[in-house]
């Protein structure tokens, strides 16, 4: 039997391979992101939500993983380029030491972080950042902890010293001094032994940076080149406090290196969801904005390039392909008697219709003739068609003479009726609707975690069939829906677990997928579907700053959803008038599989402050057809 | 060891051991947390019951805040507690302490919760209490654990050193009744038991991971694994249980993730589900084991992550508090928080049994 490591489930994957191994499963197409003003003397904050790749882009740019790549392009030949193209490597090795560090340990210092008390942060920060940085240092030279004396640091140009400190020295004095530092905050702050070491100097920013600048650093007398650049992960793990006097302190201080801060989007307020953030003292990037002004293409694109990766290198023994050709993107042949039989009632619907009503006449012979290239397609032509006569049926008025209506127009309009049709027949003919690789990777909601997610459930379902059977393989489109419904209905019970306001998150957006399966009606009002809400100027007004009473349980609903991408904020709008929408909020794509709802971007319908607080208790519009709400 | 001999009370052997120690003057405080767990008020009114005389006095533990969903959730339990606790302490003998007056993150309410027994109690009663039936695992692993350490740098003359007793009305029915909500997405250390995970210093060196396995924690074991990603997994299966089959079932529950980190069976460790002094012994050994084996690498860090019944769980206190204050080898204590809990009340659940752990004082002074 042969061995196989579905790299698809190494989600978190920074922290459980290889540099190498990280290196060849890294997609450079995120590299867009950024450019060359990245690495300015400035701040530049990366923002997104769970699982948008923030750590991975930070992680890429360590010394060990740029070592590797600008020594050996083969690697990977494309982040290769990239990095390249932004000056970050040379021929000759990185141009950049970058010093990373996650911030998800400072929570056990005291909540204040007053004076006092942000100097323990600043302090253990910079002592944790120093020995980063001498680690980095015996990276690029390819020496080891044991070699930290042949690094030397002299006293900065700038002459900004850190006091209390031994420099000048060499790497293992200066190291030890962080060490010790670092012990004598910790267990001060973490133990239930209070005494602090009365020997510890503690500083009022992170001036350590200063010490890392080149010029006066060297390894075996030679001056180390590459400049550092400080990257703080988890900017979210501080406590507000923390986080506030942080970021105030990094941007008015403006140290000598490119200062990179990664968290996720529950920092922000619900007002700066809705505005946007204008930070003037620093840049943002925010990871999932990046692939959605991109376009769906893009993430596709995106997708298979991380999908293709990771087939290549997991492939051993087995005969695995790129993954799309192991997703059958037809529900042909296997659903065709299905087909034939949803045809045909479709068929036998609409020309009674036309024999009712002579005046679709025209439409069903036009779909007599045209028959569609395929079952499928024939089936949603039909379906086009009785969603048309159920719109005229509702929007007219009985005609005194009855004619032939002409031709439906060919438009936009037409093929997200099309989309609606599709739909409609996969729920009422049982046949599937979420397969192929194209809405896979729809279904990420341009989250590559998630695509990561849905990916390992369809690549283990593929390794399964191929170690009992080595013919090429498929994995059929309800085989599909099969997974992406297992994967969507533990996210869905996820958002109770994973929030502190799990029970009103999922009763609101339980109340949404009701409404919107209610909107779905059989003439299609609002095709593809409704897969979103607005909200308006006037509700905005009300919702934004209010913490009390229902509407501040429904500000912190709507909170949690766009900081947990359950929702995506979208077309904001600076509408004049109080009942022009603000934004329309769309709900994830992979939940929408979970709810029957189109996979993508469908209709939305404004919604009062009234109504969104009703759907927090589960009210609202009174449940509709059956089997497509959560 | 520091409890290689031990005195723990079990059912009518508890009932039996307080009706006996109040025949004696005993100044008593009993601490315990507010909540809606049926459990809340067991120990007390078993002890309250048995009269005697001196200072009686209640410490009720909030550890919720106002707004907390849970606690309005299942206000009519939580005030059915407060009026039976009425019944056992006058309004003047219970004094509360809220962990979290505002927004608090889990840190800042475990530093409270070391602070709830003060210096002054100390000298005060003759013997405290702490009933962590109604009581999160996070909360009271630095309550009980802070007074531990003022306890063991007492001089050994002197006042200021109470008797220290662990109260727990155990029902595995109930336990699984409870359920976690409002996960955080992170694993963390516990206050006080932090060990030397969070120092850069000891990054390079593996991590050796202790689990106590308990039923529906699988979301809770992963995001721990995910924060520590141990180099070894010893998990602590319930064993002997009433339910012998109960370690197999957790097997079951859990074998993907076990398969996963290729964990073998060599390194489950066993441990009675009724007695912590079993389990302080099983983690410690377990311990000073891999401390012997590891120490020529010289950088390595153990953790446990009590996800097992309460009684289990005051058996890794035990362990790690000995490893980490007294043995000098800091073992970490990690844990999922929850912001919500949920609970359906079982259909005939058994009877609770009582049991009083004595953790520190003069039996162990003799």
């Amino acid at each position: 039997m042969s061995a196989f490591e579905n790299l698809f489930a190494a989600r978190s994957y920074e922290s459980m391979v290889s540099d190498y191994r990280f290196l060849e499963l890294f997609s450079g197409k995120i590299l867009d992101a950024i450019d060359k003003s990245a690495f300015h003397n400035k701040v530049t904050i990366f923002r997104s939500g769970p699982g948008g790749g923030k750590t991975s882009l930070l992680q890429l740019f360590g010394p060990e993983p740029l070592l590797r790549i600008s020594g050996n392009r083969d690697v990977n030949r494309e982040v290769h380029a990239r990095l390249k193209g932004l000056d970050v490597i040379t021929d000759d090795g990185p141009r950049i030491l970058s010093v990373y560090h996650r911030l998800d340990t400072y929570d056990m210092l005291p909540e204040g972080a007053q004076g006092e008390d942000m100097r323990d942060i600043f302090t253990l920060i910079g002592a944790r950042l120093t020995m980063k940085w001498i680690s980095g240092i015996l990276s690029m030279n390819g020496l080891n902890h044991s070699h930290m004396d042949r690094i030397k640091i002299g006293i900065p140009m700038s002459g900004k010293t850190l006091p209390g400190s031994p420099i000048p020295c060499n790497g293992q004095e200066l190291y030890e001094w962080a060490a010790r530092t670092e012990d004598a905050i910790c267990s001060a702050a973490g133990s239930f032994e209070k005494s602090r070491s009365s020997g510890t100097r503690r500083f009022a920013g992170l001036d350590h940076i200063h010490m890392m600048m080149s010029g006066h650093v060297s390894v075996d007398d030679k001056p180390v080149a590459a400049r550092p650049m400080i990257a703080l992960d988890d900017l979210h793990r501080l406590n507000d406090m923390q986080r506030r006097l942080l970021m105030e302190h990094l941007c008015e201080a403006r140290y000598p290196a490119p200062v990179w801060l990664a968290e996720r989007l529950d920092t922000l307020n619900l007002e700066d969801f809705f505005n946007g953030i204008n930070g003037r003292e620093y840049t943002t990037v925010e990871l999932e904005e990046h692939w959605e002004d991109k376009g769906a293409a893009a993430f596709e694109s995106f997708a298979r390039s991380i999908s293709e990766k990771r087939i290549q290198k997991a492939s051993t023994g087995l005969r695995i392909m790129p993954l799309s050709d192991h997703l059958d993107d037809d529900v042909a042949p296997q659903f065709d008697d299905d087909m034939r039989a949803a045809l045909k009632t479709i068929q036998d619907r609409v020309r009674a219709e036309s024999e009712r009503r002579p005046r679709y006449s025209k439409w069903v012979a036009r779909a007599e003739s045209s028959g569609g290239s395929s079952l499928l397609e024939s089936l949603a032509l039909w379906k086009v068609v009785e969603i048309n006569i159920k719109r005229y049926e509702r929007k007219k008025t009985e005609p005194l003479v009855e004619t032939p209506l002409d031709d439906v127009d060919e438009s936009d309009g037409d093929r997200k009726i099309q989309e609606a049709a599709e739909l409609m027949l996969c729920d009422e003919f049982n046949l599937p609707y979420y397969y192929g690789f194209r809405k896979i990777a729809a279904l990420a909601t341009f989250n590559v975690e998630l695509f990561l997610e849905l990916a390992s459930g369809m690549i283990e379902r593929v390794v399964a069939q191929l170690l009992s059977d080595s013919g090429d393989f498929r994995i059929n489109a309800r085989e599909q829906q099969n997974i992406v419904k297992d994967i969507a209905g533990r996210h869905w019970d996820d958002i109770k677990r994973m929030n502190a306001n799990g029970g009103d998150v999922k009763r609101f957006l339980e109340s949404f997928c009701r409404f919107a399966g209610d909107e779905n009606t059989p003439n299609a009002p609002y095709a593809p579907g409704v897969t979103g809400f607005g909200i308006t100027t006037d509700s905005w007004e009300e919702i934004k700053g209010c913490r009390e009473g229902s509407v501040g349980r429904l500000n912190r609903v709507l909170h949690t959803c766009l900081a947990q991408n359950y929702l995506k904020l979208k077309s904001v709008r600076q509408g004049r008038q109080g009942s022009d929408p603000k934004a329309v909020l769309y709900l994830n794509r992979l939940l929408c599989a979970h709810a029957g709802l189109p996979v993508g971007r469908g209709s939305w319908r404004p919604k009062s402050t009234r109504d969104l607080v009703e759907w927090l208790d589960g009210g609202g519009e009174a449940p509709g057809r059956g089997g497509r709400h959560p | 060891m520091k409890w290689e001999d031990y005195i723990m009370k079990e059912g009518a052997a508890h009932e039996q051991f307080w009706g006996d120690r109040l025949q004696k003057t005993r100044n008593l405080l009993y601490v315990v947390a507010s909540g809606f767990d049926p459990r809340m008020c067991d120990g007390a009114e078993s002890i309250m019951k048995k009269g005697g005389d001196g200072r009686r006095d209640c410490r009720l533990v909030k550890f919720y805040k106002a707004d907390d969903p849970t606690a309005a959730s299942y206000s009519g339990l939580v005030e059915a507690n407060t009026r039976k606790l009425l019944r056992l302490f006058s309004q003047q003998q219970i004094q509360t302490v809220e962990l979290a007056p505002g927004p608090s993150k889990p840190a800042d309410l475990q530093r409270r919760a070391s602070e709830v027994i003060g210096a002054g109690d100390l000298e005060a009663y003759t013997d405290i209490v702490v009933d962590i039936s109604s009581m999160p695992t996070q909360i009271f692993f630095p309550l009980i654990g802070s007074v531990m350490h003022r306890l063991a740098r007492a001089p050994p003359s002197s006042r200021g050193r109470p008797n220290l007793f662990v109260v727990v009305s155990e029902n595995l029915d109930i336990d699984k009744a409870i359920t976690k909500s409002g996960l955080d997405d992170e694993a963390s250390f516990v206050y006080g038991f932090i060990g030397n995970m969070n120092l850069h210093a000891m990054e390079s060196g593996p991590t050796i991971w202790i689990p106590l396995l308990g039923e529906n924690r699988g979301k809770e074991l992963e995001l721990i694994h995910q924060k520590i990603n141990p180099a070894e997994t010893c998990p602590v299966l319930p064993s002997p249980s009433r339910d012998p089959k109960r370690g197999d079932r957790m097997l079951l529950e859990y074998r993907d993730m076990l398969r996963r980190i290729e964990m073998g069976p060599g390194n489950i460790i066993y441990a009675s589900e009724r007695n912590p002094f079993d389990v302080y012994r099983q983690i410690h050994d377990a311990v000073v084991h891999y401390d012997t084996v590891l120490g020529p690498l010289g950088t390595y860090k153990f953790v446990a992550s009590p996800l097992s019944s309460k009684l289990m769980s005051i058996g890794a206190l035990l362990a790690a508090y000995e490893l980490t204050y007294e043995g000098g080898m800091k073992q970490g204590i990690a844990l999922v928080g929850a912001a919500e809990y949920e609970f359906r009340p079982p259909g005939g659940a058994r009877r609770p049994d009582l049991f009083t752990v004595w953790v520190s004082g003069e039996c162990y002074e003799r």
